[in-house]
Parts: structure tokens; sequence; C-alpha cells
């Protein structure tokens, strides 16, 4: 059975994790909705769904700073960042099943057969307390991967009226549950939690209508299209701006450049993100190997429904819609892979 | 927590200059590695750039370096004693144990002998691991050949057959692509080949050695791509769903051949 927290005592729960906790939530800054680090629990905004800007740059920030090199003495003097990177507790609360599913698939990438440091110290602390949305965005199709509560999650809120049901689904999550705060849910609490599940889940559906759960299938369907003349008609209406890749809450590729002071003397390794849509993405000294905008945008959907099943066993997509949103060309993954697995 | 984005500080100690455009650069990093593997290099306030490693021994790693990009090129305008910083050895590098009592064709085109000539000086130490050797080299011009300095020793040890695509006075071998060295290979039947050159050269030489008859289980080719990371995160060596800088930079040319995503070093090989 779980717990059920009264919604006028959220804000003071929030406080309370405040005292020990680095807390994220979501706000809106400049018209931008994001999950950022809260200092004062009123900033925090109701959203009844995702926000704009997804976990990701909490944990792999748009620019990381690797290290510090300074010519000195006839040699070289290297300061490593690393252990400077803060590994403080940090709860982030109001995530959508959507994040938190794209946050397992950055795992994925950056914790199990390869491993990047830099997320590790940021991820390894974080306690996700999730909140079930109470009605979709255009955007939308969470519900062709599974619907909008995420596998794994520390606790999950869901509205039931008055109250939000509160599911623990971990023993970090567990420890949280102060009964200053939380009452134990009755069974009509929780049959209130599911009819409001399957209801928001229904009125995504009514417009998703697609189904990808079965991964083997169509991840077979889609990596048969490799030669599909969709390609040719998506690469001439794609303008390579990236955008899609860096709104993407499990794109990951980054560049790695040099910034130094004006004698060159001193400076910085740092990451920034990149983008497999842009022209030079795969340039080597003797050719550049996706020329061709179709090649380049084939990659990425292969990059999200086919490539990471291949190595990771999921895809690397979780419906948030976000590249459909910000696409200036009007490229609606949605629409993409509804034709790719006809 | 161990970091691997650090890079270990190193010196140039000394610099052989091989053709106009590429140096051999010996870097005071005592690193093991198997032939076949790159390093990331690092020249501070410029950048990385991934480099095979083209020999060592226990105290230096040598880079043969073509000056084609800012790092490649500012590693030119470098001196001994000067500063560099070194990660890696990263990739699988060449199977040359699957060579050990069979025949080994090695096959390169310009920079490509780089990454295979620890492959020719093992054979060279090791020459009664191997049956027949032969050692394919194609460069653009006599004067651009690499190791030049070498090929008399090497040719103690296997048959040498070299090319040049325009010849220069003085030039009295082979003139055209290395295709048209390889009916001249004397074994065929049980060979392992070893590639690595420009794109269109692996391509146009894999077409060529099936035709003769070469085991296409037994072909090895080692892709060049943008390594930034080296450790399978940043995504620009990917291929087909593979990283080349982990799961490469050799691959079987069956393996090449099934990606999705045809890496155009083997387009075209089986049409």
């Amino acid at each position: 059975m779980g717990v059920k927290i009264a919604k006028n005592r959220v804000n003071e729960f929030l406080k309370y994790l405040k005292e020990e906790y680095i807390l994220y939530a979501p706000v809106e800054e400049n018209g931008v909705s994001k999950i950022s680090k809260i200092e004062d629990t009123s900033d925090i905004i109701n959203l009844p769904y995702r926000t704009q800007i997804s976990l990701k740059p909490i944990f792999f920030p748009p620019e990381q700073k690797f290290f510090r090199f300074e010519k000195k003495n006839g040699g070289v003097e290297i300061e490593d960042y690393l252990p400077q990177e803060g590994d403080d507790k940090s709860i982030i609360f109001g995530v959508r099943g959507c994040d938190v599913n794209a946050i397992e698939v950055l795992d994925k990438y950056m914790l199990d057969e390869f491993e990047d440091p830099y997320y590790r110290k940021r991820r390894e602390n974080a306690i996700i307390i999730g909140i079930s949305c109470d009605y979709p965005k255009e955007s939308c199709f969470c519900t062709a991967f599974g619907g909008m509560v995420p596998e794994r999650y520390d606790l999950w809120f869901t509205d039931i009226g008055p109250h939000f049901y509160v599911d623990i689904g971990s023993k970090r999550g567990e420890k949280l549950i102060d009964d200053k705060f939380f009452e134990e849910a009755s069974e009509e609490d929780e049959m209130r939690k599911i009819r409001r599940i399957n209801s928001v889940e229904t009125k995504i559906n009514r417009k998703v209508k697609t189904n990808l759960h079965d991964i083997k299938k169509y991840y077979h369907k889609i990596k048969n299209r490799a030669d599909d003349s969709i390609w040719e008609e998506l690469g001439r209406k794609c303008v390579s701006c990236g955008k899609c890749n860096f709104i993407c809450p499990t794109c990951h590729c980054f560049d790695v450049k040099d910034m130094t002071n004006i004698d060159g003397s001193a400076g910085e390794r740092i990451r920034v993100w990149d983008s497999c849509h842009l022209y030079d993405y795969a340039k080597t000294s003797a050719e550049n190997f996706r020329e061709e905008r179709k090649a380049r945008v084939r990659y990425r959907i292969y990059d999200k429904f086919v490539f990471p099943v291949m190595r990771y066993g999921v895809y690397a997509c979780t419906g948030c819609g976000r590249c459909s949103e910000v696409c200036p060309a009007g490229i609606d993954i949605h629409a993409v892979v509804r034709r790719l697995i006809k | 927590m161990n970091n691997p984005y650090l890079p270990a500080v190193a010196r140039i100690t000394d610099i052989i200059e091989e053709t106009p455009d590429t140096k051999t650069f010996v870097i005071s990093s005592p690193l093991k590695f198997k032939p076949g593997q790159f390093v990331e290099l690092s020249i501070f306030g410029y950048g990385e750039a991934p480099i095979s490693i083209s020999g060592g021994n226990e105290k230096s790693i040598d880079l043969t370096i073509r000056a084609v990009g800012n790092i490649t090129k500012k590693i030119h305008r470098m001196n001994v004693g000067d500063y560099v910083g070194i990660r890696g050895p990263f990739g699988n590098g060449w199977p040359v144990e699957r060579a050990e009592g069979r025949n080994l064709l090695i096959a390169a085109g310009g920079i490509g002998l780089a990454p295979l000539k620890p492959v020719i000086e093992y054979v060279c130490n090791n020459r009664k691991k191997f049956r027949n050797v032969t050692l394919l080299y194609g460069a653009r011009k006599p004067s651009l050949m690499l190791f030049k300095y070498k090929l008399e020793e090497w040719s103690k040890h296997m048959d040498v057959l070299l090319t040049v695509d325009e010849p220069e006075e003085g030039w009295k071998g082979n003139v055209g692509v290395v295709t048209t060295l390889c009916d001249r290979i004397k074994h065929v039947s049980d060979t392992v080949t070893l590639m690595c050159g420009p794109p269109i050269m692996m391509k146009y030489t894999s077409i060529s050695l099936m035709e003769l008859g070469f085991p296409t289980g037994e072909m090895y080719l080692s892709l060049e791509r943008n390594m930034k990371c080296g450790i399978g995160i940043c995504g620009h060596c990917a291929v087909g769903g593979l990283y080349v800088c982990r799961d490469g930079p050799v691959f079987s040319l069956n393996d090449a051949l099934k990606l999705i995503e045809k890496p155009h070093e083997v387009q075209g090989v089986i049409d």
C-alpha cells in the first residue's frame, strides 16, 4: 500500500527536503519552463505536463569543464576539475515519466558499458520524485512506449483530488516518507490513482494510436527501411540546425575544445554539446562520412530506434515530443515513426 | 575517481621528417599498446586529435602525423622538448595473432602505413610465426612514401610491393593504384589481410582481393573516424550503431559489410 500527501502539505515537504538536499523543481525563466535549482520553494510552478527543457542539463550540462592547464616553469601543469565536481545529494521534484525514462537511457550511454565520471558524480546522488501528467502536450506520445509512469523512480506522485497518491519505488524514496507530511492511503485512494492514470493515458492514446512496445518487432521494421525514399524526403525538409539534438533528453554527443587566455599560456579543456545533424559532425581528414543531409537525418532517427536497441536493448526516444515542438522545418518524429512502422 | 578525459603530459623527444607533409614524433610516453591502437594527442590550447601509434618501446611511442587539421598542423610547428598530452591507448588493434601460422598480407595506402608499421615490425622480429608475408604499399608520389629508410630492412623479411600514382624522376617501380599490384601477390589462400588507407583505396583493394579469391572472412580494415572522446560516449565515431573507438578501429570486412549504415570504405564492395 502506498501513502498520500495532502496538496497543501507539499510545499512544506519540499522545504523540509531542501534543508538536507539540493532541490530541483520546475520553474519558468524568461518564458521557458525547465527544471532548476530552487532557492525559494514559491518559485516552483505547477504545470499539467512536462517542462520545455528536460532533465538532461542537470546531469549533462551544455558545457562541462574537464581540467585547467597552464604552461609553467617550462612544463605544463594540469588541474583536474573532477574532484571539485559536486556530489551533493539532490532531489529532483516534479519530473514527468518521459524524462525519467530518458535519464535511464542516458544511464545506459554513460554508466553502463562505458563510463563518464562527470555524469556519474551528478547522477549518483540524485533522488527522483516524479509526477503523473494531468493532460498531454500537443507533441506528447509517451504511451507509444508504455505510458507515463516509468518503471523506476524513487517516489511517484499522482493527483487524486485533495491529495497526491505517492508510490514508493526505492529504499531511498522510502526514507523520505515522514509522517509529518504523509498519511497512509486507502484502497479507494489507490483505485483513484489508477483511474486517474488510465484516464490521462487514454487521452494521450486517443491521438497517438502508435504502439511500439514490442521493441524487437519495431526495431526490425525500422531497420529494414534503411534505403527507403523517406530519408530523401526528410533530408530535403531538414535544415540541419541541430535543435532536435539539443532539446532531446537522450542526445548526448559532445565536442571537446580548448579555451585559452589571450596568449595561450593557460586555458581549460571543455566539452560542449554537439549535434549529429551538423555538416561537420562526421568529418575526418579523409572525408565527410555523412555529407548528405539525408544520411544525417536517418542517422538520428536510427540512433533513437535502432542502434540503441542493438547495443542496450532500449529505444533512445521516450515520446516527450520536444524535437517535434522545436523543429523549424516541422518534422514530427512521431509521424516519421508511424510511417516507418507501417 | 579515475578521469579518462585527463591526458598524461609528455614531451616530444625526437622528430623525424618523413615527407614534406608528414613527420614522426617520438613522444616520451611509456604506453603498452597493441599494433593498430590509437591515442588522443593533446596540444594544450588547441585541443585533441586521434592519432594511430606507429611504433614504440618501453620509454616512448611514435606518432606519424600528416599536417591536415588544426592539431596536426600545430604539432608540425613544434620542437623537440615541447609538451603534449596523451590519452590512451584506445581501440581493439589488429588481430595479428590470427595470421600466425598462416600467410599475411599488409595493404597500405598513404598515411595508412603508419598504424600498420607496428605489425610489420612485429613480423620482422617474429618472422618464423608467419608463412608468406607481403607488404603492399601505395603512395601518391615517391617523395610522399613513408618510412623509406625502413623498406630495405623490411624487404629482407617479406615481399615488398610498392606503387605510386604519379612517378617522379628516378622512380623505377610500379605506377598505378594499389589494386594494380594485387595479382602479384604470391599467396592467395589462407591469407589474413590487414588493410589501412583512404576509403577509396580500401574499397577497391577489397574488391580486387575478393576477385582474386582472398578469403573475405580474414580481411580486416582500420576505419578512420573523428574520435573526440575515445571511450565510446561522444558519438562522433559511431557507424551503424558501433563505436569505431571501442568496437574498432579494426573491423573485419564481413562485419563492416553487415552494418546498417554501410561505411564508405566498403560501399559497393558487394552489390
